[in-house]
């Protein structure tokens, strides 16, 4: 979307659709890691900027619309090489408009491609494509996963149940409009509605379905435009609204998947978080100061317990995806800048201090972390 | 040029076409004329009567590029932009197809900076700020010229002055006796009928009627004529393009554009009346109704798109002027434009499940200006424009803002022997309102600009120039009031121009015929030559861009570039003519190359600090070039481009790949005398049949300018038409 207001549309109206658009698109999925063990205990700067606890990054880099340059990085630890454009060079192809997931479950990882209307399917260790889902018309979002499946919500008001195995589509239900975030806790799936396209009357809502039968259950109501949505290991779902972007300001909240109430509405802006290991670490970003914060807090009493994560005083300029390692507690940030330049990554030790950065492509969004074997 | 075309060709009885096809092009007979050193109030004035620049492009201050009707007959040339393409320092911004936008880009400058002028009045968008010249017709385009900088004249509205450069397109007109003498015997009806067909369902009919309702028998006595322009063009473009999933060596598949079918219709009446031989006016009456889908960016594994836009644009304007008896004259312009458009996607995932979008828009304008010419030697002129325009729409809470714009130009030019120099100072006061919200605020602002010409020999049209250009563009109204992304307290984008170039012409004939038709003598060989070089240097500060900074997701229009260039433009031109052949009349031969090094100085630490800016190649440039035989004419043009970057930061993955485009048409022109007598007037009058064939991007080279907007491969045109 942000392409929109940079490069010469066909017309000022098509220009005001896209922008409407933009609204809700061009966000950071979270990387909802499950299963994370205890961090290791903060290492030492390396010489060489090589992450024991990993093999590689997969970095997944958005681009802008229009523009078919949504990229995948591989940074290749064991060998220190960068491919800005692995997916192509894999594949002989590129992955398409804006790619706005990436997540891996088993062996398998699913980039979601908003505008190309695809998900992608690809082998965790290697980026080549098992095979490409067209979910036409739909323009898929986000993903998550239980039980073997995959869970793609989609602006089109859908969520697709993809077999895993067998990578087919096995059904389809129907959230709300425009569904912008989506989780699993509890043996549920949660669909953040967020109506974006419907501006100036958002969404409100948080749809629940149950996942064994895959039917709707109720909607939580929630504070306008809801979107990010992570879940931890106690069962709380931790949601993002974004407001209108005026007199509804941008909200945390947190949804118990017991009662499917939210419990809790939070005093501090949140613009993007990761959760792991009963930590979560996110990041608020002002545009009017042009400051952001990076912060953490404990999930378990719901209190932050580290105002300045950023211990080194690395300055970032506009945050844009947020990642954990599980494997280490190692905390990836990365940074946008106007958008319209390649992004840069940066890794965090747990401590705060910054162990290395390098540069993605456009907008780097999601990060996966391949297992050091 | 037409005067000069009169003056200097061997054939005057001939038809108006047939004369031309001899004159070659309209740059060098421009030279050829006596009149040219005449910079006098009688020019002046017939620069507004023909709304041409009459000054020959190698005496101007101004680096002038332009091209006529009977050049573009005898070239390949679609639309107008085709015709730009040629000009140096120019970048078109094609989004592909025959209902692809169109914008120009002169010298690194963005598309806002570059005013269309029709018939002698700027055409306007308080919206957008940018034309769109795919809504132009070729058909009945007498003649697009392109000035870089401020304009030689000084008898023209404030408006003129007001922008970094200028493209002039003008509608044919029926021949007035000023530039041409008019045979007692020939028609008072001049009838002008085309048809074209092509690839991908092009159909383009089109029919001017030209009438001298009142001829003037005698100096004193009042001249009428009208015109009547009536034009309707469809195309399907559903042409094929190939899609490149990755660099060289990756997937491709081959595609076609979808939703890309465009109808367009206008029809305009002009009036042209001179009350005497001080006195003119010019009313034009114009509507334009189009219809388009918007095929939209080609998007890797997926098929169509739904959007489609409807425009609908009338306007009406009046040209008046007087000539007193020296020193002064006095002109007046007065404009009213209405244009409305609808967006409309039937497939958007909102609530309603499409999206409806209407913009109006109004603009009401008037003209003032005063030559006072108190020696031959010096000329002021003093000009005054008020323009107020405003704009609605059906988006929520859409701020409806007005704008009241009052220009004024004062200058003055002076014209010694060696010399030409002239000045400008511009005064633009801008009062802003809503009806909703807080407005912008208002604005009062001096642009100067000052020119010189230098010719260090009289007998030698070699001509050195120099000027400097200071103005601004103002922000839209999209970039003050769009919703969640327009910021009210944008500051203009302000520019600098600095230019010096030198031109140089000649021609030289021998072999002087027998049979001489004309009072100069016709000569067996005439060779001309036309060159000018220029170079510059020119700055953009507070260059209006969109950046996140009210939130991650909405975008807001700030000051925040700038922009630094420096390159050159070049332009040469050969041709020769055979005097003494019945079949072969002459070749002619033109090129230009531009160097435009436009690059990012906005924050030094930045990534893409000293990066080229986007779109801009670094080398581009044009051939042309035409054989003149008896009835036919062939020609061929090629447009070529350097790599470009589709964003600011100049890495691999921005690369757009240079190309190159090749044309070829044929024209054929038979024109047949017909003498009749009707009541005791003997008519002696010409029909011309006329065909072309066109053969555009020839090669079939598929290649973007716009990324991810594949231009047109391979394509084929016909047009056939009968004139009297």
């Amino acid at each position: 979307m942000k392409k929109g207001h940079t490069t010469k549309q066909k017309n000022q109206s098509r220009f005001s659709a896209k922008l409407k658009g933009m609204l809700i698109m061009g966000m950071v999925a979270v990387v909802a890691l499950t299963g994370c063990e205890k961090p290791k205990p903060p290492q030492p700067d390396p010489v060489d900027p090589i992450e024991a606890a990993a093999s590689g990054i997969y970095v997944l880099c958005e681009g802008l619309m229009d523009m078919n340059n949504t990229t995948l990085t591989f940074y290749n630890f064991i060998t220190n090489d960068i491919d800005n454009n692995y997916f192509l060079t894999q594949n002989g192809r590129g992955l398409g408009d804006t790619g706005n997931d990436l997540k891996a479950y088993g062996s398998k990882m699913y980039c979601v491609v908003n505008v190309s209307e695809t998900v992608e399917i690809m082998e965790l260790k290697s980026a080549k494509s098992l095979k490409q889902i067209s979910l036409s018309g739909k323009q898929p979002r986000r993903i998550a996963f239980a039980d073997g499946y995959a869970y793609v919500c989609c602006f089109d008001g859908d969520v697709v149940k993809i077999d895993t195995a067998t990578m087919t589509v096995t059904a389809t239900a129907q959230a709300g409009s425009n569904p912008d975030g989506i989780c699993t806790a509890n043996g549920k799936l949660y669909v953040a509605n967020s109506g974006g396209l419907n501006y100036p009357n958002y969404g409100n809502t948080v749809s629940v379905f149950d996942l064994a039968t895959f039917t709707h259950l109720k909607d939580i109501t929630v504070v306008i435009n809801p979107t990010r949505m992570a879940a931890d290991s106690q069962g709380d779902v931790y949601l993002v609204s974004n407001g209108n972007y005026g007199s509804v300001p941008m909200t945390f909240q947190r949804i118990d998947s017991q009662t499917d109430e939210v419990v809790q509405t939070f005093d501090f802006a949140v613009t993007n978080f990761a959760i792991c290991d009963n930590l979560c670490y996110f990041y608020h970003y002002d545009y009017g100061t042009e400051q952001c914060s990076v912060k953490v807090m404990d999930v378990m009493t719901e209190q932050i317990i580290n105002e300045h994560f950023i211990a080194d005083g690395t300055d970032l300029r506009t945050p844009y995806g947020i990642a954990v390692n599980p494997e280490n507690g190692d905390v990836y940030l990365t940074d946008a800048y106007q958008y319209t330049t390649n992004g840069d990554v940066y890794c965090f030790g747990s401590n705060g201090q910054k162990k290395f950065q390098f540069e993605a492509g456009l907008n780097p969004n999601n990060i996966i972390f391949l297992k050091a074997n | 040029m037409t005067t000069c075309h009169a003056s200097t060709t061997p054939f005057p009885r001939l038809s108006h076409g047939l004369t031309l096809v001899l004159g070659g092009l309209l740059v060098f007979c421009a030279l050829q004329g006596k009149a040219q050193q005449q910079d006098t109030i009688y020019q002046l004035d017939a620069i507004t009567v023909q709304g041409k620049n009459e000054i020959p492009a190698v005496q101007s201050i101004a680096p002038v590029q332009s091209m006529d009707a009977e050049r573009l007959e005898a070239m390949p040339a679609v639309q107008v932009s085709d015709v730009l393409k040629l000009f140096s320092g120019v970048v078109i911004k094609d989004y592909g197809g025959v209902g692809g936008m169109k914008t120009v880009s002169v010298r690194g400058f963005g598309s806002q900076h570059t005013a269309v002028c029709y018939d002698g009045i700027v055409v306007s968008d308080c919206q957008t700020g940018q034309i769109d010249l795919s809504k132009f017709s070729l058909q009945n385009t007498g003649n697009v010229e392109l000035v870089t900088g401020s304009d030689n004249s000084i008898f023209l509205p404030a408006r003129a002055a007001a922008s970094a450069s200028t493209i002039t397109l003008n509608t044919k007109v029926p021949p007035h006796p000023l530039n041409r003498p008019i045979q007692r015997s020939e028609l008072p009806v001049n009838v002008d009928f085309r048809f074209t067909g092509g690839s991908f369902g092009l159909i383009n009919p089109s029919l001017i009627i030209e009438n001298r309702i009142l001829p003037r028998a005698k100096e004193r006595y009042p001249y009428i004529a009208s015109s009547f322009n009536i034009n309707y063009l469809q195309s399907k473009g559903d042409y094929p393009f190939i899609l490149y999933y990755g660099n060289q060596g990756d997937s491709t598949s081959v595609e076609r554009r979808s939703n890309s079918d465009v109808h367009i219709f206008n029809v305009e009446e002009n009036l042209f009346v001179d009350f005497n031989a001080q006195s003119q006016m010019k009313v034009k009456l114009y509507y334009y109704q189009s219809e388009r889908g918007l095929p939209g960016a080609v998007i890797f594994y997926k098929q169509g798109n739904s959007q489609r836009l409807y425009d609908q644009n009338a306007f009406g304007q009046v040209h008046f002027e007087h000539r007193f008896h020296r020193p002064w004259a006095y002109q007046l312009n007065a404009k009213f434009n209405f244009a409305l458009q609808r967006y409309i996607d039937s497939n958007y995932l909102n609530a309603e499940g499409f999206l409806h979008n209407v913009y109006a828009q109004r603009e009401y304008y008037l003209s003032n200006v005063v030559l006072y010419q108190p020696h031959k030697i010096i000329s002021l002129s003093l000009a005054n424009d008020l323009i107020y325009g405003n704009m609605n729409a059906n988006l929520h809470e859409f701020v409806t803002p007005s704008r009241f714009q009052s220009l004024t130009v004062l200058a003055a030019k002076v014209t010694v022997r060696h010399i030409n120099a002239h000045a400008r100072l511009l005064h633009t006061g801008v009062v802003n309102r809503v009806k909703i919200g807080e407005a912008s605020g208002n604005l009062s602002r001096f642009s100067p600009s000052a020119g010189i010409s230098y010719q260090p020999l009289l007998n030698e049209e070699l001509h050195l120039r120099l000027f400097y250009q200071n103005i601004f563009r103002l922000p839209t109204f999209n970039d003050l009031y769009y919703t969640e992304v327009g910021n009210r307290n944008l500051r203009p984008e302000d520019t600098h121009q600095l230019d010096a170039g030198v031109t140089y012409s000649k021609s030289f004939h021998w072999g002087l015929l027998e049979a001489t038709t004309s009072a100069d003598g016709d000569y067996r060989h005439t060779f001309s030559l036309f060159f000018t070089a220029d170079g510059y240097y020119n700055r953009v500060k507070d260059k209006i861009v969109a950046i996140p900074s009210k939130n991650l997701f909405v975008w807001t229009m700030l000051n925040f570039g700038k922009v630094e260039m420096a390159g050159m433009d070049v332009n040469a031109h050969f041709s020769y003519e055979y005097g003494d052949s019945k079949w072969f009349k002459g070749v002619s031969l033109s090129g230009s190359y531009s160097l435009q090094y436009a690059v990012d100085r906005t924050d030094p630490t930045g990534k893409t600090y000293g990066h080229q800016i986007p779109y801009t190649p670094l080398h581009s440039g044009s051939v042309a070039a035409s054989v003149q035989l008896q009835y036919v004419e062939v020609g061929y043009t090629m447009v070529a481009a350097g790599k470009r970057y589709t964003l600011q930061q100049n890495v691999p993955t921005n690369e757009l790949q240079p190309y190159t485009d090749h044309s070829l048409s044929l024209t054929a022109r038979w024109p047949m005398e017909v003498n009749r007598c009707v009541g005791r007037v003997g008519r002696r009058y010409i029909i011309e049949l006329g065909l072309k064939a066109e053969l555009l991007n020839l090669a079939d080279r598929h290649y973007e300018i716009i990324r991810n907007y594949p231009m047109q491969g391979r394509s084929f045109r016909l047009t056939g038409w009968v004139k009297f």
